[in-house]
Formats: C-alpha cells, structure tokens, sequence
C-alpha cells in the first residue's frame, strides 16, 4: 500500500500523523510513505529526521479578512499548492491521502478530490482531526472526505455523515512500562508523591509562572517532589529566562525548595508521565498521551485559540472523570491585568488532590477507561475500512453534550445571560467556563470589549471579580485630545463606569471597597453613573445607613439639573428618612416640571407610609396638596389589546 | 395626462374653457383633491391587504411606555401614500417635463428600497434585521449620483444656462448665490442622500413623519410657483426656471395624499408607512429641494428632519461607538421626550407646532432677500 501524509504547520499536526505512520509501518510491512508539507515549518524539521521522504508545496493560513493581501496570497498558494500536489499524487499514486489538520493539508485532499473526479488517481480521502473543535480548514474539507477519524465524541456533530470517533493517535510506546521502572530509572522514591509540570516543547508562559508563584504555598508537604520542564522556548518567548526571572519577583530562591527540580527539556517523557502521580498540562495532543499512560492530569487549558478548542478538549476528559481542569483567569500581576492562574489557586488544587489519594486513583481509572477502544489501533482499522470501501458505523455512538456557549460571541453571550433568571445562572452547568470567557474580556485594548466584560461580571454574579471592577472604575487614564474636546473623558468610559455600578448591584456583595466606589460613583461626571450609583445606594441602604458622607451627597443629587438624577436620589434619600419632617427636604421639587419627578416624589411618600413613618391621612393629604398634580404623560389602554392578553393559555 | 386637454382650447373656440387645464394653480387644486380621495377610499383595502400578507410591525423594545403596545400594527402603508402620488401625478401634471420624470422616479425607487428593507424586517422578525447599512446607502446613492449627473450635464440639464450650479444662500440681500463647479455633483448627491434618509429616521411615533412632511412640501410648493413663475420670480428676485411650476402640483398631490395617510395613521395608528413611505417621501422632497434650488432652506423647513437625523448620527456615531457615553438622554430626537415621560401624542403635537413654525421662517425668506 501506498500513503500520503500531509499535515502540518504546528507540532500538533504533526505528531500525530507520524503516529498514524508508525502504527501502518508496524502492521503493513511494506507500506510506503511520502509525506506532503509546508517548507520552513516545523515539519521541515521533524519528518526528516525520522526517515520519511517529504515534498513541499505553498501554503498560508485563511486570513480574518477577504479584502486583504493576504487573501490573495492565501488563493495563490491554494492554487499551486493544489496544482503541485496533483503532481505528487499523480506520480506516487497513494491508495489513500491521510491529512492531519492545518492549511498545508488542505491542497492534497482538493487535489485527491479533483484528480478523482477526472479518474487519474483511486486515493480516497481521509483526514484525522486531534482536536474537540474542528478547525477551519478541517470544516471545509471533511465533507468531501471518504472518512473522517475524530478524537473527541463532542466533535460528532460536525461530521454526522462520514465522521467516526476513532481517539487520538499515541504513539504506541506509551502503552507500555510501569510506574516504579520509571521512578527507578529516574531515581525517584518510590513513596513520593510526584508532581510533573510540562508546558509543551517550547513551553507555556503560564505554567511556569504559576508554578513557581505556588512554590511558597506548598513548602509544608512533606514527601512531595515537584518536577518542572520550562521548555526551550521560542524566539518570542524563553522559558528559561523567564522562569529564572519570576524567581526574583518573587523574591524567593529556588534553593530553599529541595522538593522542586528544574529541566529545561525532558528526552524521555515518557518515563516522567508513568513516574508521576499527577501532571500539569496544557489542554493539547498531551491530554491524551497521559491518559493512555494511565495517569491524572491537572489541565489548564491555554485560552482565546480559534473555537476555544483547548478548553472543549480538556472539558472532554474532565466529563469522562479522568482530569481537573483550572481555567487561565485574569489577575492583577504588578498592577496590571495578566492572563494566568494564581499560585494560590494552583496551590490549593494541588493540596486538595494531594491530601485525596483515592481521587487520584480514580482519576487514573477514569483515564484508561476514556482511552480503552481508541487510538492508533481504532484509526488503522478505519483506514483499512475506508481502502476496502466497507465502513461500518459503530452502534453505540453517540453525539454527547458539548458546551453550547464556546462558539458564542461576547454579544450573544450578553443577551443569552440577561434573559436568565439568577438561579438558571448559578445552576448552569458551565457557570465557570462562563466566568472564564469574561475574565479574557477585560484585558482587552478596547473599550467595547472590556465593557462587555463588565457586563459578564454582573450577568455571571461573579464575586470574585469585584477588585477587577473596582480598578477598573478607578482607573482615570485620560483619551486623547480629541476625544476630550468631544466630551470623553477616561479610557474606561462612561459606559464602563455605569455598567460597573450595575455589574454591583447584580453582584450584590458588599465591601469596603464596593461602598468607596458608590461615594465616587455620585460625583461622577455622566448622568447615567450617577443615576445607577444612586440605585446601589438604595440597594444597599441597609449597609449604608451609617455613612454619613453618602447620604450628604445624596441630599446635594436632589438639587440636580438632570431629572433622572434627581428621581433616582428622591428614591435613595427616601431610604433615610427616619423622620416625616425630612420630607420638607424634597419640597423644591414639588413643582418641578417633569412629571416623572413630581411621580417619584409621591411614590416616596407611599414608601414612607409602608414603612409607618407616616400614617395619619392629614399629614398624607397636607404634603399630597402641596404637589401639582397634572400630567403630561398617560399610560394609553387598548381594551382590544388587553382581551388578547386576557385568555389564559 | 388632463393637461393635453388645454391644447383642443387652441383651435376650437367653443372648448377656450379647457385653458383651465393649463394653470398650474387649477392642476393643483385638483391633483390634492384626487390624491386625497384615492388614498382615503384606497386606505382601507391596503391596510387589509398587508395585514393579511402579515406585512406586521415589529417594535424596538427602546423601554418606553406605550411602544410595545404597537406590536402588529400593518406596516408599509407608504404604498398608500404612493398609489395616491402616482396616480395623482399621472392624471395632472406635464408628464413631459424632466421635473415630473425625476420626482416620479425618486418616489418608486426609493419606495421600493423602503419596501425591500420593511419586507426584510418582516421577514426575520426583527426590527434591527432589515437592510444593511451599507447596502441602502449604496442603492440611494446610485439614484441620487444620476440625479445630480442629470442636473448638472449641459444635455440634460432642464435649467437654463448659468443656473446649473447654483445654491442660493437665503436671508442675503439681493439674489444671492454661489457657483459651485464641478462641485455641485458631490453636494446635489450628499443632498439627496440626506434629506431621504433624515426623513426616515424621523419614523417612529403615529403622525409624526407626515404632518411635518406636508408642510415642507407646503412650502417647496410655494417656492416651485414662484421659481416657475417669470413675473412673481422676476419681482421676488428669484432665478426663473422654466418647468418648476410642475412641482407646485406634486407638492399638492403630497398635500392630499399625507392627508388621506394621516386619516388611518392618526394616533392610535391603524397602519405604519414603514421605510416604504418615509424613503418614498425623502426621496420626492429631495429631488424638490434640488430642482428648486433652496437646499439652504431646507435646514429650517426641515428642521425636524435634520434635528432627529443629526441627533441619531451624533449619538450613534460619536456618543455610543467612540466615546462611550450618551451625548443625548436616547435618539432620535422624539425618544428623548418619550423617555422624559411626556407622552405621544403631546410630543407628536408639539413637533406639528415646531414644524409650521420653521415653515412660516422659511416662508419670510421669500421677502427679507
């Protein structure tokens, strides 16, 4: 038999592909390879170097826009891409094309297609995706596939004609050995309860920074060792260095911690996975590596990659039951906001499945369970089936539920949330996943964007983003020049301003520093801040009772030009009135022209009377007499409309 | 199409009597008369007809009191108003003059882009769904870039030589104006596009498109007879353009037809005229406003328009998109008022009031000159 492998453009296109290959080496003695790739990609590197004959055509990513440059070199090199691979296929004449995701492998299965439909090749078209969301290239050319091997059930949906659930494809080395050859061979002890941090190749900013955040927290385990791979790095980012140097920020040295030890790459990754009682990960090809080695993983899923795919793969295996997942969350690091997880929050998962062996043990179950009846095996089964032209559907497959909000917008997001009621959003299932797409939301350059993080925040009740709020209300960095002869002020507009005060009072917990930003919140220049700082402050009157400085404020909003100011401190003063005498405090709006506020006046004294401040009819109709009492707006009744409404259905 | 008739006056002396047939101001009278019946006895059936087609209103939820209580009114009874035009037009004016040509024209084409757009918000359910922006300017565009190339090419030009180019400054002494070249182009194109559109984005509560369209049609009929006119110009000081007096009749026929609209569009309304009726009607007012040459004038004739135009752009553009904040309580303009709790028809009212008070100010421009 004859293959084309083609994949490529990152390790995780890669690798998997060289995986498949190995497994068909194994099992079809005289199989023959050529492998189709993008040149100076990481491919280049790789497939060489582990004996496989490559050719390579043009390729470059689908840019965002179609009115860009980009877009014309990404049609050109489609054009020749699919125009070489012609070439190639029409000469090596493969039984079957298997491509692994990425651009560069979509022009030999156009090619296959084509040349197919002209009858100058048999090849059939297979393509594997590694990933819970398919990508976009994976989108467009799996329909015309012969099959479809998918690594993740969740992924079903978007093939229901030609996709099988197959797993992923591991190299078949990690099935094999045990956990005490391993610790031997790395000269571990055997009663240790190992910790593996592993980045990926070239390493993740955020693992290693908050595993060395968490260093300080978890010095007091006794027989723990921590073992931590920074990665090489790449040109934009150095492992190393940086990890080095989040030891002087944190001003610790790495030799007070006899527990942790520091590799820069590990050659034998095989062996630290079956050593280790639990592995910190990101959400990649790696998730199912550990699982197939039986062990448990810590995931932290890297965020904002197309389709939030790291995130869909890592909830796959946490609802298997065979990992934990901690979602990346912004925090405030040297003052500004960064995208990481805490030490604290680290420190704490890992105390927790430190101090629950049986956890541990069941998450290692869990993870040959989820792997048992796919890989390598399942994908050459499928290829076989596929050359011979009899695919059998599995039986028991089934579309499982996927998290519906990972391909919503932050706008969607916003309207989906605001019309659930509070308890469907503290029940929902996906409460943290939620809460994770808004943490992403406030570093964002753009006002509309960190917007729609305040808002998030309120619609999620997130708590714990009150001191992201409260920064940024305080945060008074001017617009430019222009903006300011317009009548902008800060880079958190007003709008952000206004939404942190509802984002509050949906939150509805009460601080120190919630009650600094509500006396703020009343001075502010735009009306609408003011008016929903007024709205906190009748929220949390019972909070505020004491605070003498508010309610002054307060009483200085009844004298306000803007009328809904004023309604909305009429309705606040109201909540201190402890006194009917007080009321004389609102007697300059008793003639005031807008009807709204002579409205919300009355509605203060009604208040008044629930609360028995007031009772007697005399005093009642006395201050009634003083207000006037015309209209200019009415409520008009359509009795045709009202019977509509009436039927009870 | 009844003009025609004025001719038999020439050669038989018995028919002299059929000179009527030739005044404008006879025409006018007439054309408001037929437009006003039409859209009256017509009304009706329309309003069945789209409420059977489900040609229903969707209402914005803006959080106001009383708009959600419109849900399901009939939407597009702009073809009302355009029937009774049309037809109004057809059977009354020159139908050889390029001034009744265009303003036909302006009204079918913009009334069917107004059509498009109500359909497609019908369509998806969805007030904010209907055309894109982009889509619309374009298709407006196009119209209002052949007009001003109609104007403004020396072989289709219907004004006289040395007119062509001219935008009068009104309150000036004397006749003033300026040329403007080549430039006339961009502006007669920006002109149109903004008068169609300012009038669409008055849209929203029950009357209050009409009334003020009829009085700015009121008064670009008065500036079309005495522009026509080449004694009243020669002694008011306007330019004489032969052929406005035309205009003077369809601002009649939109007279009589906004009328006939306002008998079932009265507060509570029983049909909306939709982006069918306010494209129709911007469009017609447009092509007005450039034949006459008082574009000036229109700032304050149709000052309603360019207020809650200007109040979307700037709240829109500036307020909500860049800066962050609103510049305004809430646009356009009337939802401003709706919001301070004054109620709908008192504002309707009072935006009836302010439009014939710009009117009667633009009117005075005919004499202090």
């Amino acid at each position: 038999m004859k293959y084309i492998l083609t994949g490529g453009g990152t390790g995780g296109h890669v690798y998997p592909a060289l995986a498949i290959a190995e497994h068909i080496k194994e099992k079809d003695k005289d199989a023959k390879f050529l492998y189709i790739g993008a040149y100076g990609k990481i491919e280049s590197k790789i497939v060489p170097a582990k004996g496989y004959k490559i050719k390579y055509i043009p390729a470059s990513g689908l840019p965002g826009s179609k009115f860009s440059l980009q877009f014309i070199t990404f049609i050109l090199s489609l054009f020749l891409g699919v125009f070489k691979s012609c070439y190639h296929i029409i000469f090596f004449r493969p039984n079957i094309i298997i491509g692994t995701g990425g651009f560069v492998s979509a022009s030999p299965i156009f090619a296959g297609r084509l040349l197919r439909k002209f009858k100058l090749t048999k090849a059939k078209l297979f393509l594997h995706e590694a990933n819970a969301e398919p990508g976009k290239m994976i989108r467009k050319a799996g329909p015309m596939c012969d099959g479809v091997g998918l690594s993740y059930r969740s992924c079903l949906e978007y093939f229901k004609k030609n996709g099988k659930y197959v797993g992923y494809p591991v190299r078949d080395e990690f099935k094999h050995g045990s956990r005490k050859e391993s610790r031997d061979r790395l000269g571990i002890d055997e009663n240790s309860f190992v910790v593996f941090a592993v980045g990926g190749s070239q390493g993740a900013r955020t693992i290693n920074r908050s595993i060395v955040d968490s260093l300080k927290f978890i010095k007091d385990m006794p027989d723990l060792k921590l073992i931590h791979v920074t990665g090489k790095g790449t040109t934009a980012y150095n492992g190393v260095l940086d990890t080095i140097r989040r030891f002087g920020y944190n001003s610790i040295d790495e030799k007070d911690f006899p527990f942790y030890s520091r590799l820069e790459y590990a050659d034998n990754i095989k062996d630290y996975y079956k050593a280790a009682d639990l592995i910190i990960t990101r959400g990649g090809g790696t998730i199912n590596e550990i699982a197939v080695c039986g062990r448990a993983s810590l995931i932290i899923p890297k965020a904002n990659l197309s389709g939030d795919h790291q995130v869909i793969n890592a909830e796959n295996i946490k609802d298997a039951g065979a990992a934990e997942v901690i979602y990346e969350d912004i925090i405030i690091d040297n003052n500004e906001f960064a995208v990481m997880v805490s030490g604290k929050k680290l420190s704490d998962k890992l105390r927790e499945l430190y101090n629950n062996r049986d956890r541990i043990l069941e998450l290692e179950e869990n993870a040959r369970k989820y792997i048992k009846d796919s890989g390598t095996d399942k994908i050459y089964e499928f290829i076989v089936q596929i050359i011979n032209n009899n695919i059998t559907k599995d039986p028991n497959e089934e579309i499982i539920e996927k998290n519906p909000y990972a391909n919503y917008g932050a706008v969607k997001l916003i309207s989906i949330l605001s019309s659930m009621t509070k308890d469907e959003v503290i029940s929902n299932k996906y409460l943290e996943y939620l809460r994770y797409r808004t943490s992403h939301y406030f570093n964002s350059d753009s006002w509309q964007v960190r917007n729609y993080a305040v808002k998030l925040s309120g619609l999620t009740y997130a708590e714990e983003k009150l001191p992201f709020l409260h920064k940024l209300f305080n945060d008074k960095t001017k617009v430019s020049l222009i903006q300011r002869i317009l009548g902008g002020e800060y880079q958190q507009v007003s709008f952000i301003r206004r939404n942190i005060m509802t984002s509050y009072r949906q939150i509805g917990r009460f601080n120190e520093t919630v009650e600094k930003d509500i006396l703020n919140s009343l001075s502010d220049n735009y009306f609408e801040t003011v008016s929903e700082g007024l709205l906190n402050v009748c929220h949390f009157s019972e909070n505020l009772k004491g605070n003498e400085k508010i309610i002054k404020e307060v009483e200085r909003l009844l004298k306000h030009k803007n009328f809904l100011i004023v309604i909305n401190a009429v309705a606040a003063y109201t909540k201190f009135i402890k006194n009917i005498n007080e009321f004389n405090k609102f007697s300059h709006i008793f003639f005031n022209t807008n009807n709204n506020v002579r409205q919300a006046v009355i509605e203060a004294l009604l208040d008044l009377n629930h609360r028995g401040i007031v009772e007697d009819k005399a005093t009642i109709d006395g201050f009634l007499h003083r207000i006037l009492q015309t209209t200019t707006g009415f409520s008009p009744v359509f009795k045709f409309k009202q019977l509509i409404k009436d039927f009870e259905v | 199409m009844f003009q025609y008739l004025s001719y038999l006056s020439v050669d038989h002396k018995f028919l002299s009597f059929l000179r009527l047939f030739d005044s404008i101001m006879f025409r006018s009278m007439a054309a408001m008369i037929t437009a006003l019946l039409f859209s009256l006895i017509v009304g009706n059936k329309i309003i069945i007809l789209l409420y059977k087609k489900g040609m229903r209103d969707i209402v914005r939820d803006y959080g106001n009191i009383g708009v959600s209580d419109k849900n399901g009114t009939p939407v597009m009874g702009g073809l009302i108003i355009i029937s009774s035009l049309v037809f109004s037009i057809l059977l009354w004016s020159n139908l050889r003059s390029t001034f009744v040509l265009l303003s036909l024209s302006a009204i079918l084409w913009y009334g069917y882009i107004g059509a498009l757009d109500d359909i497609k918000k019908v369509k998806y359910r969805n007030s904010d769904k209907g055309m894109k922006q982009l889509t619309k300017i374009i298709l407006q565009g196009i119209f209002a870039l052949v007009i001003a190339l109609i104007f403004y090419l020396k072989e289709t030009t219907p004004f006289p030589d040395g007119l062509v180019s001219n935008m009068t400054i009104p309150f000036i002494k004397g006749n003033f104006f300026i040329d403007l070249g080549w430039f006339y182009i961009p502006f007669a194109t920006f002109t149109m596009l903004a008068i169609s559109n300012a009038v669409n984005f008055a849209d929203g509560l029950d009357g209050l498109v009409i009334v003020p369209s009829i009085v700015t049609g009121i008064v670009y009929g008065v500036f079309a007879y005495i522009i026509g006119n080449i004694k009243f110009s020669e002694y008011l000081l306007f330019n004489y353009t032969p052929g406005t007096g035309e205009l003077t009749i369809i601002m009649s026929a939109l007279f009589g037809a906004g009328l006939g609209f306002l008998w079932y569009n009265c507060y509570p309304a029983t049909v909306f005229m939709g982006d069918t009726g306010s494209m129709a009607i911007g469009g017609l007012l447009g092509v007005t406003v450039l034949a006459t040459k008082q574009e000036l004038i229109f700032l304050i004739a149709g000052g309603i328009f360019v207020a809650e135009a200007a109040s979307v752009l700037i709240q829109e553009k500036i307020g909500i998109n860049w800066l962050g904040k609103r510049i305004f309580f809430r646009a356009p303009l009337h939802h401003t008022f709706q919001f301070r709790g004054i109620s709908e028809t008192k504002i309707v009212q009072r935006f009836w009031i302010v439009s014939i008070i710009l009117a009667m100010i633009s009117l005075i421009s005919i004499k202090v000159r």
